[in-house]
This record gives C-alpha cells, sequence and structure tokens, in this order.
C-alpha cells in the first residue's frame, strides 16, 4: 500500500498532481444531485454489525497488550475490513458503516442490551430501526457475549458503591455515558489541524516526540505506548483514505459516462492525498475533513461532534480557490450541501430507556458560524453566508448550524440567518457572543481562545483544539425537591431516596424549606458526580481516543488521551434538569404558604400525596401563583437562587484529571422519562408529566406574556453559573413572521435577547395545526423538522408523548 | 384613592404588529363603538367583566354558593351541566372566580395605576431599542381615559420611549385630543365614509372621527391608517374607493395597514355572553392583494395586515 512511500517520494507526487489540477476540479454538481443524495438519507436507519464485530474480532486477538494499543489495533482492523462504497453521484466520499444510513454498534461500552432488544429495536416507539436481516442477528448473538462483563458499563456499575447504584436514572439520568451507549462525543477537534498539517504531518510531530522520549522513565515509557497508539491510528486513517482512493480507481476504470469518469478519477486523486497531505483546495479540504470525521465517530461514536468554526479555518482556501478561478460561490455551496448530507449517514442505536433521553437519532455535526476572531474583530465572511444558504435545501437532522451572535455582527448575516431559520421550521441556533465568552472566562480560558469559541453537541462552548467540554448527566433537580418536601422519600418509587430533612410539614418559613432543598442538593450531587467521575475514568482507563487525540494541542506533546487530561483545557459538567419546576413550585409556596397564606404546608403535601386529586382549590391556588417565563422578578429570582445553588456544589470539587467540573442547563429530551420518576409538585405538576424542556425554558406552556417576556426571563439568569450552556426553546406561528418586516423584527428579537444576557436561543417556527397533522399523516412530513432538545429531529420519528410535548409548548402568534 | 387607573384587559410582551419595531401592546378597556365585526369585545365595557369559559366547567356549584346575587345557575341539560350567569344581576364582584379551580370563571380586566403599567412597559425596553418599538395603547379605546393616558406616554417620553396609540378616532373630550397630539405615532382606524353606514356598523357617527382624522394630519401627527374589511360591511368598492381617496388626500399617512375580517375574536362573544352577529366568508388573497393595489393606486404605502 502506499502508505509505506517516504514522504519524499509523497512530495513529488503531489507536486506532478498540482499540475494537473486545473483540469481536474469539481466541475459542477447541480441541484438534480443534491435533491437525490439527500432523498437517500430520509429513510429508516438499518443497524450495521461490522464496526462491533471487526472490534470484537480485534480485541480476541490483543488481549494482554496495554490498552491504548488495543485500542489503535480495533480502529486499524475496522478501517481496514469494513465494507466501502461510493454512491452515484457522490462527491465527497466515505461511509462510516455499510449501511446508507447506518447504526453503530458499541459493544465495548453496552452490550448485553442489543441481544435483549434486537426485535424490539424495530418496533419501539422511539428511534426505530428497520429489523435486522436474520444473518447479522446470528452475527450478533456470535460475537457479542464476548463483552459480558467486559463492557464500560459492567464495568462502571462493578465501581460504583453497592448502595447508591439505586440511585442512578432517578437522580440523575444519563449520567454514565457508557451506560447510555455513546462515547462522549462533543469532539472539539481542530480541522484546522488536518487541513493544513495532513495526517503525515502530524505522524512527524509524533515520531519527533516519541524520539525524545527516555524509555527508561515510566512516566516517558506510558508517553511511548500511548504515542505509539496515536501513530497506529494515523497510519490507519491514511489506509483508509487509501482505499477510497482505489475503489474510485476501480470504478473509474469501468465507467462509461465520461463525466462521472472523470468525477471517480478526480475522487481517486483527491483521496490519495488527503487527509494524507495538507489541503490544496477547498474540495480536497473538504474531503479531508470528512474522512478524519469519519475515523473519529468510528474510533468513538458519541453525539455532538463538531466541525466547529468551519467558515473560519476553510475560508484561506476558498478565497484562494476564488481567486485562483477554480470556484464559485455556487459551486463551493453546492459542495457544502454535499458535505452536510454525508453527516446524516450515521446514527448511534440507543438502548430503550436511553433513546428517550436522547431521542431523534441525531449525532449534530455542530458548525459554527460568525462571531469574532481571535482580536475581537467581526468574522463573518462569505464562506459563513455560503454555510447558512447551503442548509436551506439540505434541511436534513444532523447538521447543526449555529450562528453567533455580536454587536459587531452585521444586519444582513442575522437577518440571512432568521431567513433560513424561517424555511427550516426553525431550524438554527442562534448564540450570544457576549454571555458564551464570559463563560469561557470564568471556566479559565484566556480572552483570545475564548473569543474563537465554537459549540459541540447541543449547547457546549468549547475552544477547538485547546479544549475539551463536555456536559453530564441531567440532575433531576423537581426529584430534590420532591425529597425536601417528602423527607428524603421518593413519591414514585416509595423509597428513602436522599436525607432526611425533616417533616415539611412543619416548616415555618420559606427559609426552612430552602435548607431542606439545599441539603438535599448537597447530599445528591457528589453522587451525581461520582457517578460522571467513575464513568470518565472508566473512558480514560480502557476506551481513549488516541486518533481523536491527535486533532487537539497538547495531547501529543504530552503523550496523554484527550479524555485523560491531554488538552490544555478541560471541563466536565453535570446538567440541571427541571429548574423551572422547582422554581415555579418554591415560588408557589412561598406565595401561597408563607406569605398569602391561603393554603398550609400540610394543606399542600396532602394534595401533593393524592396527585391533586379531589384537590382542585389547592391546585388552582399554587397554579395561579407566578410562573417562571414571564419577566416576573419573584420568580424568575428563585429559579436564579437554585441554579446559583446547584452550581456550586458542582464546582466545590475537581472533575476527572484536573479538569473544572461545570454546570449546565439542559435535559435533552430527557425531560420526559426524569419525569416518569417525580410525583406532582406544587407548581401544578402532576405525577409522572414531563418536567420543563431544555433546562431554562420555561415549563411547556406556562410563558403567556409574550415573546419578550419570555426571553427577559432567562436573559436574566447568571449564565455563568452555567458554562456548559442552556437552551431556550420557543416556538412561533410561521404566520408570525410572514414578511421580510416581521423578520426583521424577530432578528431583532434574537439580538436584543443576546445582546442582553441571554445564552442559546433556538425556535421551532411550525404551527400547532401542521405538527397535528403530521401526527396524523406521517408518511406525507417525513422531512418535517423540529427542534427537540438542543438539536433537531424529524417529527415523525419522535415518541407520541415527545410529540405531545412539543404541541404543549407556548406557541407566539400574530396577535 | 386619588390616584389614576384604568382597566386593562391585556398586555402583550413583543409584538411584532400594532406599530413600529418590537411593541409592548396594552389594552385599555372601555370603547364608544360597537361595531358588528369587534374582534375584542372584551373592550367594549368600561369596567372588568365575568369570562366564563364553559367547556372548563365542571359542575362543582362552587360559584353558586358564593354568588351574592343569585346570578349563577348550573341548569342540567341532558345529563349535561351548563352554567347560567345572569349578567344583568351580576355585579361583578367577582367573589366566584376565588372558588372556581377548574378556569371556568375568570375576570376580563385588572385596575392599573400609571406606575404599575409603566414598569411593565419598562421591563422591554431593550427591545423597543433595537428595533425601533415601543409601547402601543390601545383598547378598546384608550384615550377614554385620557387623564392615565397622558401621564402614561409623559413617562415614556421621560424615558424615550416612543408611544402610539391605537385609536378608533371617536374622540370628543379635549383631553382626548390631547393625548392623541401627545403620542409618537397614531394607529388611526377608518371604517367607512358614508355616514349612515358607519353608524350602522359601530354604532356612532363618523363625523367627528373623520374631522380628527384630518386635523391630526394638518398637524403633521404620523398615522398608520387600519382599514378593517368587513364584507357585505365595508368591502364596497365605493367604500374602499373613497376611503382609499380620502387617505390620498393627506399629508401625514405613513402607512394603510388593510386589515381583512377574522375570527379569533368569536369565543369571546361567548365567553361574555354576548351574540356573535358576524356570519361572512374570509377575504380571499388574491381579492387582498387587489385592495391593496387599489390603495397603492392612490400613492399610499399600503401592507395587508397590521
Amino acid at each position: 500500500m502506499c502508505l509505506n512511500l517516504s514522504n519524499k517520494f509523497q512530495k513529488g507526487l503531489s507536486k506532478l498532481r498540482g499540475k494537473g489540477r486545473e483540469k481536474n476540479k469539481v466541475q459542477s454538481i447541480g441541484k438534480e444531485r443534491i435533491k437525490n443524495l439527500r432523498e437517500k438519507m430520509l429513510t429508516t436507519p438499518e443497524i450495521c454489525v461490522e464496526r462491533g464485530y471487526l472490534m470484537t474480532e480485534s480485541y480476541k486477538e490483543t488481549e494482554g497488550q496495554p490498552e491504548a494499543i488495543r485500542r489503535a489495533k480495533a480502529l486499524a482492523k475496522i478501517l481496514k475490513e469494513m465494507t466501502i462504497g461510493i454512491a452515484n453521484d457522490e462527491l465527497i466520499v466515505g461511509r462510516g458503516s455499510s449501511k446508507q444510513r447506518g447504526g453503530l454498534l458499541t459493544p465495548e461500552l453496552t452490550s448485553g442490551w442489543y441481544l435483549e432488544e434486537m426485535e424490539l429495536l424495530s418496533t419501539r416507539n422511539v428511534d426505530r430501526f428497520a429489523p435486522i436481516p436474520k444473518e447479522a442477528q446470528e452475527k450478533m448473538q456470535e460475537f457479542l457475549p464476548y463483552w459480558k462483563g467486559k463492557s464500560l458499563i459492567d464495568k462502571w456499575t462493578a465501581r460504583i458503591p453497592e448502595n447508591l447504584l439505586k440511585l442512578n436514572n432517578v437522580v440523575q439520568g444519563g449520567a454514565a455515558f457508557c451506560g447510555n451507549n455513546q462515547y462522549y462525543g462533543h469532539s472539539s477537534a481542530d480541522y484546522e489541524i488536518i487541513i493544513n498539517k495532513g495526517l503525515n504531518g502530524i505522524k512527524e510531530e509524533v515520531d519527533e516526540e516519541i524520539a525524545k522520549l527516555n524509555l527508561a522513565d515510566v512516566s516517558e515509557f506510558e508517553k511511548y505506548q500511548y504515542l505509539s497508539a496515536v501513530k497506529i491510528t494515523l497510519e490507519a486513517a491514511a489506509a483508509f483514505a487509501e482505499r477510497y482512493a482505489k475503489l474510485a480507481k476501480d470504478m473509474a476504470a469501468k465507467e462509461t459516462n465520461a463525466t462521472r469518469k472523470a468525477e471517480l478519477e478526480l475522487i481517486a486523486e483527491t483521496c490519495k492525498r488527503v487527509p494524507a497531505n495538507p489541503a490544496r483546495t477547498f474540495y480536497e479540504a473538504l474531503q479531508s475533513m470528512w474522512i478524519t470525521y469519519l475515523v473519529l465517530i468510528i474510533e468513538a461514536p458519541g453525539p455532538g461532534n463538531g466541525f466547529v468554526r468551519a467558515d473560519q479555518y476553510l475560508y484561506p482556501l476558498y478565497k484562494k480557490d476564488v481567486e485562483a478561478g477554480t470556484i464559485t460561490p455556487d459551486l463551493a455551496r453546492e459542495l457544502i450541501q454535499l458535505f452536510y448530507i454525508k453527516t446524516n449517514g450515521l446514527v448511534i442505536p440507543y438502548p430503550t430507556p436511553m433513546a428517550s433521553f436522547f431521542a431523534g437519532f441525531t449525532l449534530g455535526a455542530n458548525i459554527v458560524l460568525g462571531g469574532l476572531t481571535a482580536d475581537g474583530k467581526d468574522a463573518v465572511n462569505e464562506l459563513s453566508y455560503l454555510f447558512l444558504e447551503a442548509e436551506k435545501e439540505v434541511a436534513l437532522n444532523s447538521e447543526d448550524i449555529i450562528v453567533r451572535i455580536h454587536k459587531k455582527t452585521p444586519d444582513a448575516f442575522v437577518m440571512k440567518a432568521c431567513e433560513v431559520a424561517k424555511a427550516l421550521s426553525g431550524k438554527v441556533k442562534f448564540l450570544s457572543d457576549e454571555t458564551t465568552i464570559q463563560q469561557l472566562l470564568k471556566d479559565g480560558k484566556p480572552i483570545d481562545l475564548a473569543r474563537c469559541y465554537g459549540i459541540t453537541g447541543c449547547n457546549s462552548p468549547t475552544v477547538a483544539g485547546h479544549s475539551l467540554d463536555i456536559p453530564g448527566g441531567m440532575v433531576n433537580m423537581p426529584l430534590l425537591l420532591e425529597l425536601a418536601l417528602n423527607n428524603g422519600v421518593s413519591r414514585i418509587i416509595g423509597e428513602q431516596v436522599g436525607p432526611q430533612t425533616g417533616d415539611a410539614r412543619n416548616f415555618k418559613t420559606y427559609e426552612e424549606l430552602w435548607a431542606a432543598f439545599q441539603k438535599q442538593v448537597e447530599t445528591l450531587m457528589p453522587v451525581a458526580l461520582m457517578f460522571r467521575n467513575v464513568d470518565k475514568q472508566l473512558f480514560a482507563e480502557f476506551a481513549p481516543i488516541p486518533f481523536q487525540s491527535s486533532l487537539y494541542y497538547d495531547c501529543i506533546k504530552n503523550g496523554r488521551d484527550a479524555c485523560n487530561g491531554g488538552t490544555p483545557y478541560s471541563t466536565y459538567a453535570v446538567s440541571l434538569a427541571g429548574t423551572p419546576n422547582v422554581g415555579d413550585s418554591l415560588a408557589a409556596i412561598k406565595k401561597a404558604v408563607f406569605e398569602d397564606k391561603k393554603l398550609t404546608m400540610a394543606r399542600v403535601l396532602d394534595a401533593l400525596a393524592k396527585n391533586f386529586e379531589g384537590e382542585e382549590e389547592v391546585l388552582h391556588i399554587l397554579s395561579s401563583a407566578p410562573k417562571f417565563g414571564n419577566d416576573n422578578e419573584y420568580v424568575d429570582a428563585i429559579v436564579n437562587d437554585v441554579i446559583s445553588m446547584a452550581s456550586k456544589e458542582v464546582g466545590k470539587v475537581k472533575g476527572f484529571a484536573g479538569s473544572v467540573s461545570n454546570c449546565a442547563a439542559g435535559t435533552v429530551t430527557a425531560n420526559i422519562p426524569l419525569g416518569f420518576v417525580v410525583g406532582a409538585l406544587p407548581d401544578g405538576r402532576k405525577a409522572g408529566q414531563p418536567i420543563a424542556e431544555g433546562g431554562i425554558s420555561p415549563h411547556q406552556g406556562r410563558n403567556v406574556a409574550g415573546p419578550t417576556a419570555t426571553m427577559m426571563s432567562v436573559a436574566k439568569l447568571d449564565h455563568t453559573k452555567i458554562t456548559n450552556g442552556s437552551v431556550l426553546n420557543m416556538r412561533f406561528s410561521p404566520d408570525a413572521l410572514k414578511d421580510g418586516q416581521k423578520l426583521r423584527k424577530f432578528a431583532s428579537l434574537i439580538r436584543t435577547y443576546c445582546e442582553t444576557g441571554g445564552f442559546l436561543i433556538q425556535f421551532n417556527i411550525v404551527s400547532t395545526d401542521t405538527l397535528k397533522e403530521a401526527q396524523k399523516h406521517p408518511e406525507q412530513y417525513k422531512d418535517l423538522l423540529v427542534r427537540v432538545a438542543t438539536y433537531s429531529a424529524y417529527f415523525v420519528e419522535l415518541s407520541p408523548e415527545l410529540q405531545n410535548d412539543i404541541i404543549a409548548r407556548m406557541q407566539f402568534e400574530e396577535v | 384613592m386619588d390616584e389614576v387607573r384604568a382597566p386593562i384587559f391585556h398586555i402583550i410582551h413583543g409584538s411584532f404588529v400594532d406599530g413600529y419595531g418590537i411593541r409592548t401592546t396594552v389594552f385599555l378597556k372601555g370603547c364608544p363603538l360597537k361595531c358588528i365585526w369587534c374582534c375584542n369585545p372584551e373592550g367594549q365595557k368600561f369596567h372588568p367583566e365575568l369570562k366564563v369559559s364553559a367547556a372548563k366547567c365542571t359542575g362543582c356549584g362552587n360559584c353558586v354558593s358564593v354568588c351574592p346575587v343569585g346570578a349563577i345557575k348550573l341548569e342540567t341539560d341532558a345529563g349535561n351541566v351548563r352554567l347560567d350567569i345572569d349578567r344583568q344581576l351580576c355585579t361583578n364582584c367577582f367573589k366566584c372566580i376565588d372558588v372556581c379551580y377548574t378556569g371556568a370563571l375568570d375576570r376580563f380586566g385588572e385596575y392599573y395605576t400609571v406606575d404599575e403599567l409603566f414598569a411593565v412597559i419598562k421591563k422591554d425596553e431593550q427591545f423597543y431599542r433595537s428595533s425601533g418599538g415601543g409601547v402601543t395603547i390601545g383598547g378598546g379605546e384608550a384615550t377614554c381615559y385620557p387623564e392615565f393616558v397622558l401621564e402614561l406616554i409623559k413617562r415614556c417620553k421621560e424615558n424615550y420611549i416612543h408611544t402610539a396609540i391605537d385609536t378608533c378616532g371617536f374622540v370628543t373630550s379635549p383631553e382626548g385630543i390631547k393625548a392623541l397630539e401627545e403620542a409618537d405615532l397614531l394607529l388611526f382606524d377608518v371604517k367607512g365614509i358614508e355616514l349612515a353606514a358607519h353608524q350602522r356598523n359601530t354604532g356612532v357617527s363618523n363625523e367627528p372621527i373623520l374631522q380628527n382624522l384630518k386635523r391630526l394630519d394638518a398637524i403633521g401627527k404620523p398615522l398608520i391608517i387600519r382599514v378593517p374589511v368587513i364584507p357585505g360591511y365595508t368591502d364596497s368598492e365605493e367604500t374602499l374607493n373613497g376611503i382609499a381617496e380620502l387617505l390620498g388626500s393627506l399629508k401625514s399617512v405613513e402607512r394603510v395597514d388593510i386589515m381583512a375580517v377574522h375570527e379569533f375574536g368569536k369565543v369571546k362573544y361567548a365567553q361574555l355572553g354576548m351574540e356573535y352577529k358576524l356570519n361572512v366568508e374570509p377575504i380571499p388573497p388574491e381579492r387582498q392583494e387587489r385592495i391593496k393595489a387599489l390603495f397603492e393606486a392612490h400613492g399610499l404605502n399600503t401592507q395587508l395586515g397590521g
């Protein structure tokens, strides 16, 4: 294989190829091609067994070897042996599975459930897969048992103190990523590194580091082992691209259509060059990024791996191509579209309980546009616009467009983003630069890096290449309040879950209630943090990510994995879920019991115990108290108190490997399952009902005062207490934004939210009627996108509970 | 209590209609007109009123026992319990609301002092700034509370908040007219040219309205004119032409908003125990476009909707 060619020869080769590249550029793409490729992504995902199978085979072969080496060799085997393919019409090539839209198996994380749910996967009401063919099922039965007791979740379960294990998925949902069957994801790998240096360039650095090591030194020897693993993965990735080069060449030889033949030849040339070598054109850069991304995902399938600031790092090559006349803005836009479409080919199968936490099948490939440059200037460029425009005709669920809003951001750019958001029923996230930069500074990043931030996953601020910033499981804040009101006993489970904080009937003041709640948080938050930390510990020990690590600064120099403190900065969060319910509940008690004295604590507690059955008066009085989301200081201040107090608890300890321990306010889609384990709340929510979605979005349907009031409630929170991010979800009727003038007002609404302390805001711009129609006729609404959590999903692929939850959200109409 | 108060039946934070930019719209209760097509019937009477959402009633009877004047009865109608309110007897004491736990009984209208209302308006200040918005004082007819409105406008001006009054134009008191003059912008309704039809449709003469319109135009008050288009009432070519011609002759009209009939207000008639008399079909979009063109032909900047 060409893999072994010397660098010198590679350079010579590229020079030769460089001469011919004028005529070998991408000629044209066309709407038809984009439409065809897009259509193919609107299919039910299929399970691909290859990754799981090859991983298993490799692990059997490498028993006894260092863990990092085993990981690297497993990745190399998968990349070498997995099925590859180039579809008709494709110009950017590379598949992460053998399927069109394939689900990867990660038995090294969890394994047993695949066998248990093999049939269920195609019939369950959330994240449904196509039925798994018999041969695949047989294969799964053959290799999955190997992992019994070896999967990370088995190790996690064995490490957690037995008496605390029962709190998992009660106090906190999704605490152990390994139990969710997902790697951390949220990669902020810097693609600039791969574009500029290529795999070969990185490998040279690895070799240089290895050459410096004194193998007699224990810690340096560890580095040696680790860097050897990195090297294996870099070579494996180059060989993977090489397989595509060969495939394209073979296909070209057989191709009779002259145009396609030329395209295949171009693909062959390109994959021969990148990602092994630096990219010389915009097209090469996209192909290089794509293969790199695939390898990164195959190494560690997880959600929200970002391309981060693609409009920034791709700009120099784009500009060069435009100046050389080898690309037009239209062509660049179409290439971006091909790239977006590719990001939709992979999904992660989650065990059913976890699928309800992370419903919607998206990997969420984040593209962050605009914002500031390192020296504080407006960063919007032509490519920022092209990335936005490209999305208009793609509008699939995985590519995730985030628009940074700063006072310096041009109105034209904000308007373009609003236009695209409207066309895509809401699918663009808007993010405040001012707030986010403050958050990054608070967590210790220097200003020039903070200005270059991006977002990974749902809402995690990060700095590509410099920092790994991972969210965490979702702490069920309403449950903690329930415990404070019920002397530590969970109403639904009926067990002592938290400390005994006294019979709430005897509470004479609001402060007593607050103290009980605080005690529950102080006692149970450390459990949540421990769950998180053990998870991180296990990933670092058994599931390092040497390939991904090579795309961060310092991991090679430090000889440490990104998930083991190798990056200059890192934060690990836990998410606060349902804080608005806690705020609404505390406000209702404060007002109705301790101030207006309309109710006694005893009456409230009796009513809660009865789930408000026959207690309509109590329900009425509690429901009439101020609710978060209406710019009412009485309750908004309490929500902020809750966030501040919880955040302080989380920050008391360090995270794994010296990281900062911080908070997010988010739920993904766990607001539904977390609600299952919470009884009736004093805010009027009944037992088992969903809790507020999005972490800081007002509870569904309670924000009735208008959009600006909702925004101000959220913008006034101290977002430096939730530095891993949060989400405000708002729903607008499309009529409310129907013409240019109204869209202009919408843009100013967003600007003001971002400039007055808000963080991330996103919209569903789809009418209740449309959503109800889609429930009735799913076949006609296959590509109707909605925002769930912070990502987009196809409405018709969601469970009925989640669909109803979206419909229940406050819709702002034209009035 | 000598502090000036006015009954407000609705406040919208973040309206994209009702004037320029992002607005906070406050609705004052009480109107001299009784337009057949009125979509805010809860804005007609000058005092808070009982709002009855019959579908939410479970027939618990709490309200019956607390009503001091016996205005509430529960009728059993084919096995269903039906709430029957004698609005003649009802004194709007609202005791029944406190004991209605299902939300079937509620109220339209709360009294605000200027201070209280201004505090609410000021919350949205940052949105006004970025969008060129402000507060829109509508109703009902806001100028029926001239003292309140003048004081509110003064407070807004001191804080550089743009003010608009949404008016039916039927303003006869000097203080009311002063309020119109003080506002930065007027959203001024023109509901017909012909006197008899106007009288029939709205219950009042349009003479003072047209007089005010011309006077305010003459002093250069910025105007957005709102023309309701109600089939069978205000949509004859003659009426629309007449309005367009009149508006075309004015100099301070910045925009004309063509307000096509809608039925969003229908549910509120039932809640108020009022009869809904309008029975019309929506206006097809093509016809709306033609009406827009008609106004544009008179040199008027015209848009569909508010």
